[in-house]
Formats: structure tokens, sequence, C-alpha cells
């Protein structure tokens, strides 16, 4: 039997989000579908499982069907996700380590990927305010409209601005454990 | 030489055996298993790792493509190209160069 849940994760709060998903699992409802705003579960025999989200950016040269098939040989089961993240699990293997990186270089250009894709889809957000806000002629028939729109931009760029500060002190707490 | 090779070294550990490897063509799959081997089960690559490392040594022309796995058309098959052989040439001259040193400095100590 199926089991929704509806939560929500900020794109900072992947530790949360893995751990939400292992407890699930420890209640043998494994995870089958990631919508927005929605993890769907379904209940199976199940042990420990590991999971992991992977960001892929903008795919660069391979195929995202050679993607899955590269984790899918990995020992990874893969899960349907429409938030734009992948999600992937496994069994749990005692003195095994079950990340998705073997070194620091590696999770290091992860973290530049979504770092780069952050900035890229930024880019308009600010753009729109700088440009709309200041032009905004307070008279006329879509004021309101307007106006709505705007504080909207603003919202989101203000969530931004917070992904971005998160994910790069998270970036820099990686490259300071690399020195140590 | 080429010169442009110069800036990928030195090579992480992972990087450095894909590359090895891909002496002959292999699909993801069979690069772990190779390295697994190469490394006698000490490194296992893991998938994201691996992922990352092939992107970017598509996109630098190091490896390329060159078929399809026969029983499953979604492994793809990689190969060296002769700038990624450079490259491999490079490293291990720069390596052994170390490790003679090192032991001429300091000793073999087993």
């Amino acid at each position: 039997m199926n089991l929704a849940i509806r939560k929500w994760f900020w794109i900072w709060q992947q530790d949360q989000e893995k751990k939400f998903l292992e407890e699930q699992a420890k209640k043998a409802y494994v995870l089958i579908e990631v919508k927005v705003f929605k993890y769907i579960f379904d209940k199976r025999e199940t042990k420990n499982l590991i999971y992991q989200m992977d960001f892929r950016g903008l795919g660069g040269k391979i195929s995202q069907e050679e993607y899955l098939q590269i984790y899918e040989d990995a020992g990874w089961t893969s899960v349907p996700s429409g938030n734009g993240w992948y999600y992937f699990y496994q069994e749990a293997k005692s003195n095994v380590n079950l990340s998705l990186f073997n070194d620091f270089e590696s999770q290091r250009k992860a973290y530049i990927r979504l770092i780069g894709f952050l900035a890229l889809i930024g880019f308009p957000l600010y753009f729109y305010i700088i440009y709309a806000i200041p032009n905004l002629q307070v008279s006329g028939f879509f004021t309101r409209v307007k106006l709505a729109l705007i504080i909207i931009v603003v919202v989101i760029a203000f969530i931004h601005l917070i992904s971005m500060i998160k994910i790069y002190h998270m970036y820099k707490k990686l490259k300071k454990n690399i020195k140590e | 030489m080429n010169l442009r090779i110069k800036q990928f070294s030195p090579l992480t550990e992972a990087t450095f055996y894909i590359l090895l490897s891909l002496n002959k063509p292999l699909h993801g799959y069979g690069i772990i298993k190779k390295v697994e081997a190469l490394s006698k089960g000490r490194l296992t690559l893991a998938a994201g790792t691996l992922y990352g490392a092939l992107n970017v040594l598509l996109e630098n022309k190091l490896i390329t493509l060159i078929g399809e796995d026969e029983h499953n058309k979604r492994r793809k098959l990689y190969i060296i190209t002769d700038l990624g052989r450079e490259l491999i040439d490079y490293e291990l001259k720069r390596l052994s160069e170390m490790i003679n040193n090192g032991y001429q400095e300091i000793g073999v100590n087993q």
C-alpha cells in the first residue's frame, strides 16, 4: 500500500531530507516517487536503506539514460523525481561507506555544478528586480498586478539568496575539511 | 608535447585510474570493475565520482565515445584519446620522478 507524505525541504536541508527518507525505510516504507511537495512510499520488506541525492546540473556530454545506468551499475536504485534532484538508495552494508563520491575533488565539483546552476537561475530574478522596480509606474490599471508580481519575484529572490549563501557555506566547510 | 595537458596535472587518484583503465574500450561498469582489479580491491569508484570524471574527460577530449555495449545500449563504451595518452605519459613520468626522489632521499621503508 502506498503512503504519501507532504513535506518540503529547502535546498540546504539535504541531510535532514536524507534522514527523513532513511527513517521511513526503517518503518518499511520505501520511496517510489518524489513530487514537488510530496514523497510517495511503498510498503515493502526492507532493511536499512541509505539514500543519496544528486544534482546533475545541465548534464554535460553524458545522457540521462547513461547517467542512471552508471548509478544503477554501482548498486543504486533510482527513484523517479520531479523536483530536479536525482534520488538513489541501496541497502546499507556494514563497513562500506555508501557515498556518491570517492574524493573531495569530485564532491567539490558537484557543489560547483549546483552553485553554477543557482547563479544561472538567479540572474533573471535579480535582473528583473533591478530593471522593473525603478521603472514601476504607480498609476495605471495594471499597477496592482505588477506590484503583486514584483512582490512574488522579490520573495523568490530572497529565498534564492539564502540558498546561495547556505550552499556556499556548505562548500566552504567542505574545503576546510580538505585542508585539515 | 601538448602544453594543454599540463593544466590537468596532478590528476586525482580516481581520474588517473579511470584514464588508465580506458586503454581498452570499457563502459562505466567495466571501469569500476577494472579499477577495483588494478588496485586489488582498495579503490571502488563511487558513481558520482565516476560520472563527474567521465564528463570532464569527455569535455576535454581526453577520452572519446566509441560505441555501446551489445547487450545494453545504455552502457556507452569509451576509450582514451591520443591527448589522454599524452597526459598519462606525463603523469607517469612525474609520479616516477617523485617516487625515485622519495626512495633516494629517505630510502625504501618496508
